[in-house]
């Protein structure tokens, strides 16, 4: 475990929450899992960050939750996206493209 | 904001522990799924924890950050919640009244009348007892200046009127910071020729309107310059003037208007509203001194028999009324020690400072009493709205008990049931509120101009208090509405509802409105007991024989150009008069020099030969008048004795004659020898006799009631105070006299151009405001009366209607048992009259109990008159069987078959 690890902006976190909730609704652990699975583990977060994230987002109505049974058969809260939270989510992702392209530019204008 | 528990429970709201619960499962879940994870990839289960914890952070910190989010999430639900839950309450409680449109509108009638008729009548309370008048500032400190001394007839007056000398006396008072003389709101002409108007002036001294503490709207008002006797006249107009007469045209300051004899600079105008000290509208202020001397020449300036002044005062800092009464009254007696020492006026004569704000002061006018009690009267007519409303309401969730029942089956709470019925109740009250501003905007108006004439009421119906006090009106009217069908509705039992299945009123629920029922009667018996007590006073006060017909009876005075010397002005007057007795209208017509109720002068007491002095009326004289030939045709006067003034005495060099009036005769000729004696008038030693020629029934001279007539007699000739021309033209005629006046006016005004304003009136308006009390007593009492009446009649019916179809299956039953037709009628009748019977006995113990405090407004008529108390009685047991009427005949046409097959 040599790899990079970055720290993460609290607006970048509530991006990948959402994104993750998106695709299906899912309990807590189930996103944690999800983005250090698609990220390789690259991003350190702790989970209860992770779980401060979810419940702040569900406070703004961006998130709705509702219990359930999980996989393995206990008791889980899980998450969905709101129509807000549908907005939010591609107007915050519009953003970080518009964002990380920038900075690409700039870093490959740099290396040439 | 924190919601109280039963409010949350209402709403279902989360609670602290099952946030905590929920935060609890919910990271317990994430470590057993984590752990389970690590061990499914071969960690110990130990190293499993561990990783886990490490990966979670600070769990406590964590925790109770999570704990802070979902609070305040939990909280906004809550208030979003409430909001919404209140607007659906709303809108549930507005289309349930869509869905009754009629009951609905009945309701907010009653409420609109019983709120509208409160607020009007704040309005005049307020404005009569509890506000000084308008513009007035620290009006605590500002004191009306009476005078209380006894008289020579050993009476005790308190009045107002000052003369001059006095006024000046209390001005070296030092415990007042100010004080201030007007005069009374005297009709006088402004403009010439077909723009003349009457308008009302007041003259006063320039310190009024700092004493008062006002502000000019336009320019400014008088200072001490304008405030002397040679000054340039000047004059200050009411806003409501400027207004009417000018369209709030600014450049009005500095153009002269013709004001009487005067003409006058104007230098300013007074705010909106502003009335001076009195309450009476007044349309022009000008310089006392300046506009006396004027019309009066000087003779009022030292003469302490010219009463024509009010006086206000100030208390200077730190002084108190008891202190200022106590110099005040120091002075006024020293000024008029002379007079006392001579036995001309009382030596223990007293100043008396009232309080401006008449509720504080020690005495009311008998118009403010009658306010007050109709106040009073007011607040029982919203009370009877109320119970009706309420009645209503109730006879409403009666109906819906079913509907109540399976909602309440259906696990809806008590509490919302209860928020539900207050609402509706409190948004029937709100439309009702604004229906009642348009009432009380209609009958504010008619009150005021119809009723209450003398009193100045800002144009501004709805004021501020006023608004206020139908806010809250409206707010009582709704918990009260609310508050009783509420109760019932609480009480309201499931399973006996469900059983009931909507058809058997149980007795204890119906109890509550029998007691609304038995209290609306109860309240109409006393309003209109009251209201017959007033009808039947002012009809009294009506019927009194004043001697002259007043209502027959046409009075003409002209204003002339002032130049015009006294002989034309005499010579304009026969002339006028030639004519209108030429009018069809007109029976008879003569001049005079006063008018009863009006004017009276008294030129000192005539001698008789052959006794020392005549007797002494008790209320002053004998009054003289100068009168020409026709005057007591005219006036409806009948000779006792003798004959009347006649043409032949007019004439010039005609003899000089008498007529006396039979009371006068009698004290002085009490073996009845007065026809054909002699009598001296006037002071000189040669004055020739005048022979009495009749005797004449006696009139009243200045009150509805006097005990015991007055001393009047009439003359042809000229005694000095009746050397100018007539003052008056009276004119007795055919019917109501409005018509004739019409053409007399005419006739006058087309007689001369030296006339500048014609001035004819009847009667009647001179003794009209002597009957005002009674008037506003009688048409307020039989207007509220009328209303507690028909809402109470109509509540009585609408409950007999309800109950008949609640009874549906019984009255079935006992048709189909075999009661004929009038046993049925008979059963419906007597609960209606019972009702209304038991009401009737509360209502008349409940007046009884009242009388003594009405008796001293009324006239003539006993607090516990029994014809009043009859006819109320027999009033109130018509409407009870009027409103049992309709629901008694439907009660016959029940069908058996079909009343046993509905259930």
């Amino acid at each position: 475990m040599t790899r990079k690890q970055m720290n993460l902006l609290q607006g970048t976190l509530d991006v990948l929450v959402m994104k993750s909730v998106a695709i299906e609704a899912r309990h807590g652990y189930g996103v944690a899992e999800w983005i250090r699975d698609t990220t390789d583990g690259a991003l350190d977060i702790e989970d209860g960050a992770l779980y401060t994230s979810l419940h702040r987002m569900e406070k703004r109505g961006w998130l709705e939750s509702e219990w359930g049974v999980s996989e393995n058969n206990r008791r889980a809260k899980y998450y969905g996206l709101t129509e807000a939270g549908g907005r939010e989510l591609s107007r915050a992702t519009g953003d970080w493209s518009r964002y990380a392209e920038a900075v690409f530019k700039v870093l490959g204008s740099e290396g040439t | 904001m924190r919601l109280p528990p039963r409010v949350r429970r209402l709403f279902r709201l989360g609670s602290q522990t099952q946030i905590q619960r929920d935060l609890d499962d919910e990271i317990q879940h994430h470590f057993h799924e984590a752990v389970r994870s690590g061990v499914q990839r071969g960690l110990s289960e130990d190293e499993a924890i561990r990783r886990a914890r490490a990966r979670f952070g600070d769990e406590r910190a964590y925790r109770k950050a999570l704990r802070t989010i979902d609070e305040g999430r939990v909280r906004m639900r809550e208030k979003s919640e409430f909001v919404d839950g209140a607007v659906r309450t709303v809108r549930f409680a507005l289309r349930g009244l869509q869905r009754a449109p009629g009951f609905t509108a009945a309701i907010v009638t009653i409420l609109a009348l019983g709120i509208g008729a409160n607020s009007v009548m704040f309005g005049v309370v307020d404005r009569l007892l509890l506000s000084p008048p308008q513009h007035v500032t620290d009006a605590d400190d500002v004191r009306l200046i009476q005078v209380r001394r006894t008289l020579s007839n050993g009476d005790v007056s308190t009045g107002a009127s000052i003369t001059y000398p006095d006024f000046t006396d209390l001005g070296n008072v030092t415990g007042f910071a100010l004080v201030a003389g007007y005069t009374n709101p005297r009709p006088w002409t402004i403009g010439r020729g077909a723009d003349a108007k009457r308008v009302r002036v007041v003259g006063t001294s320039a310190s009024l309107f700092p004493l008062l503490g006002v502000q000019p709207a336009l320019g400014r008002f008088f200072d001490a310059n304008d405030d002397e006797l040679d000054a340039e006249p000047t004059v200050v107009l009411a806003h409501e003037l400027w207004e009417r007469e000018f369209g709030l045209d600014p450049s009005v300051l500095g153009t002269s208007l013709d004001i009487g004899a005067g003409r006058y600079t104007v230098v300013g105008v007074a705010p909106a509203g502003f009335t001076g000290a009195e309450l009476a509208p007044v349309d022009l202020w000008l310089p006392m001194k300046v506009h006396e001397s004027i019309e009066s020449g000087d003779g009022w300036l030292d003469n302490r028999n010219w009463y024509f002044l009010h006086a206000v005062g100030r208390l200077a800092p730190e002084v108190t009324g008891e202190r200022a009464t106590a110099q005040a009254t120091a002075a006024h007696r020293s000024g008029r020690a002379e007079m006392a020492a001579e036995d001309r006026y009382d030596t223990d004569a007293e100043i008396v400072l009232a309080p401006i704000i008449a509720a504080q002061g020690p005495s009311l006018t008998s118009q403010a009493q009658v306010a007050r009690w109709l106040g009073g009267v007011s607040v029982l007519v919203l009370l009877i709205a109320c119970f009706n409303v309420a009645n209503l309401l109730l006879a409403r969730s009666i109906r819906m008990r079913r509907e109540v029942a399976v909602r309440l089956a259906l696990g809806v709470s008590q509490a919302r049931l209860t928020a539900e019925v207050v609402t509706e109740s409190l948004v029937l009250a709100g439309l009702g509120a604004g229906a009642a501003v348009l009432v009380a905007r209609l009958m504010g108006r008619a009150v005021h101009q119809s009723l209450l004439p003398n009193v100045a009421f800002s144009d501004a119906t709805i004021g501020g208090r006023m608004l206020a006090f139908t806010l809250a009106a409206t707010l009582v009217a709704g918990v009260l509405t609310g508050a009783v069908p509420a109760l019932q509705a609480r009480r309201t039992e499931l399973v006996d509802a469900l059983r009931a299945g909507g058809g058997n009123v149980a007795s204890a629920r119906s109890r509550t409105r029998i007691g609304l029922l038995v209290g609306q009667a109860a309240l109409s018996v006393v309003l209109l007991v009251g209201a017959g007590l007033f009808v039947r006073s002012l009809n009294n006060a009506q019927a009194l024989d004043l001697g002259f017909d007043a209502d027959r009876l046409a009075v003409m005075s002209l204003e002339w150009n002032e130049t015009l010397p006294a002989a034309e002005r005499r010579a304009i007057y026969e002339e006028v008069l030639a004519g209108v007795r030429r009018l069809p209208s007109v029976r008879e017509a003569g001049l005079s020099y006063t008018v009863p109720f009006r004017s009276s002068i008294s030129i000192g007491t005539p001698r008789v030969p052959g006794l020392d002095s005549i007797p002494r009326h008790h209320a002053g004289g004998p009054y003289a008048n100068k009168v020409g030939s026709g005057y007591f045709g005219a006036m409806g006067l009948t000779m006792v004795q003798g004959r009347p003034i006649e043409a032949i005495d007019d004439a010039e060099g005609a003899q000089p004659v008498a007529v006396v009036s039979a009371s006068m005769a009698q004290a002085i000729w009490p073996d009845g020898s007065g026809l054909g004696s002699c009598m001296l008038v006037g002071d000189e030693p040669d004055t020739p006799c005048t022979e009495v020629i009749g005797i004449v029934e006696n009139h009243r001279r200045e009150q509805l009631v006097e005990d015991e007539p007055h001393f009047l007699y009439y003359l042809n000739q000229s005694h000095p105070a009746f050397s100018g021309p007539p003052q008056v033209l009276m004119a007795g005629t055919v019917g109501d006299p409005a018509a004739a006046l019409l053409l007399i006016r005419e006739e006058a005004r087309t007689t001369s151009s030296q006339i500048r304003f014609v001035n004819a009136t009847s009667m009647t308006d001179f003794v009209e405001p002597q009957m005002r009390s009674w008037r506003l007593g009688a048409s307020m009492f039989t207007a509220f009366g009328l209303l507690a009446l028909i809402v109470a009649g109509w509540g009585l019916y609408s409950v007999l209607a309800f109950d008949v179809a609640l009874r549906h299956h019984e009255l079935g039953v006992r048709a189909a048992l075999g009661a004929n037709r009038s046993r049925i009628v008979h059963l419906v009748f007597r609960q209606a009259l019972t009702l209304v019977g038991v009401g009737v006995g509360v209502g008349l113990a409940g007046a009884a109990g009242m009388a003594r405090f009405v008796e001293p407004m009324l006239f003539r008529v006993s607090g516990t008159d029994p014809a009043t108390y009859a006819i109320v009685v027999v009033t109130l047991m018509v409407v009870g069987g009027l409103a049992g009427l309709l629901p008694a005949v439907r009660a016959t046409r029940v069908d058996p078959r079909e009343a046993l097959r509905a259930d």
